[in-house]
């Protein structure tokens, strides 16, 4: 097994609170697209369609809840440079999802 | 979409995904030829789908790196305002870039993913530690499997954050992980350990792709028939990719991988010529 030898212990704390998100996050979106593929076999065109969103949705979130949690982390360790390159990182996340729906 | 296409659909993702994670891509360099020119796909459409499965393919991945301690968490989330940064101006550039001309990038990037398949990765001369990599505490370590501790050092990050702006430009624009621009960004110019360089990539892809496909969900251009069965093949396929393909098929996946990127860069390139190739939905 092969372990980040300097990480600090905070770090390592959240490195295991991302597998975790990272893990059931995927399973959970990848539940909710098989969902939607057989709502769509069983003719259930609506709710297949719900559930192929909510999946697809699920999957984009994933990496913005990832980035909250770095942000949550680095805010309790009152970290003030990472605080503030995480926030950048959501802002310009969030300034190209609006960008683009906009456009 | 009838079950043929479905089966088809998932099984090309899942060839994709087991495949580009195996050699330490997300895929999304064969999702989006597969999309445009056997599933009829438009090139907006197939980028919309194909970005959400890279996101699911470096979820996917993620928890595999991270658990091994090769994913340099700091460095990850210092590179993503570089990618975020390219990736609004990719979004800002969409629409304003003819079709041909993105197809014609597409060809370039496949050719270029061949050449450095090519010339195989190689670990190079660390570099003096940089002032920025040193201030911002981006040098780390990790401990390879028979205990030995390595200490790398992150150079040239400037030289890198360019490289990385560029890799979100071309994610938003062609719906790839970009990795074409991401090895040498940290292999190359920052000289981080080949592990800690895929590990690390892996992870900022899903941010660099994320506003991109939430504006595509949100405006509802998300072609959800065709995202579900590549969406679940390319995350069957990454889980597989590098745990069975890569103990199976060992060097010959190199060759095979190359000659799949040369095969769908000649009708991208047709396509940035004007032939059209592939339906248009």
């Amino acid at each position: 097994m092969t372990t980040t030898a300097s990480a600090s212990a905070g770090d390592r704390a959240l490195s295991r609170r991302i597998v975790a998100l990272m893990r059931w996050g995927t399973l959970a979106a990848s539940i909710l697209l098989v969902g939607a593929a057989v709502l769509t076999w069983a003719g259930m065109a609506s709710a297949a369609s719900v559930a192929g969103v909510a999946g697809s949705g699920a999957f984009i979130l994933l990496p913005l809840l990832r980035l909250l949690l770095m942000l949550s982390h680095f805010g309790r360790r009152t970290d003030r440079p990472y605080l503030g390159i995480t926030a950048l990182v959501i802002v310009l996340v969030l300034t190209s999802a609006i960008t683009g729906m906009l456009l | 979409m009838s079950a043929d296409q479905f089966l088809f659909l998932l099984v090309a993702a899942l060839a994709a995904g087991a495949l580009g994670s195996a050699l330490g891509m997300a895929g999304g360099i064969f999702v989006v030829p597969v999309l445009t020119l056997f599933a009829g796909a438009s090139f907006p459409v197939a980028v919309a789908v194909s970005l959400i499965s890279v996101i699911a393919c470096s979820c996917a991945s993620a928890p595999r790196f991270l658990t091994a301690g090769l994913t340099n968490l700091r460095l990850a989330v210092v590179l993503e305002v570089a990618t975020a940064l390219g990736a609004l101006a990719g979004i800002l550039m969409i629409g304003l870039v003819h079709e041909q001309i993105l197809y014609g990038i597409f060809a370039a990037v496949l050719l270029v993913s061949a050449i450095q398949m090519l010339a195989a990765r190689r670990a190079r001369a660390p570099l003096p530690q940089d002032r920025i990599g040193e201030r911002l505490r981006l040098n780390s370590s990790y401990t390879e499997s028979d205990g030995s501790a390595v200490v790398y050092t992150v150079s040239r990050v400037p030289l890198g954050l360019s490289f990385m702006f560029g890799a979100g430009l071309l994610s938003a624009l062609l719906g790839i992980g970009s990795g074409v621009l991401k090895i040498p960004a940290m292999d190359a110019a920052m000289r981080l350990p080949l592990k800690v360089s895929s590990a690390t990539a892996n992870l900022t892809i899903g941010v660099t792709a994320c506003g991109t496909a939430a504006a595509a969900l949100l405006a509802g251009n998300l072609n959800l028939s065709l995202a579900v069965p590549i969406v679940l093949g390319s995350v069957a396929g990454s889980m597989l990719g590098a745990r069975v393909l890569v103990r199976v098929a060992g060097p010959g996946l190199r060759i095979a991988f190359i000659l799949v990127l040369l095969v769908l860069a000649i009708p991208m390139t047709m396509n940035a010529l004007g032939m059209q190739l592939g339906g248009h939905s």
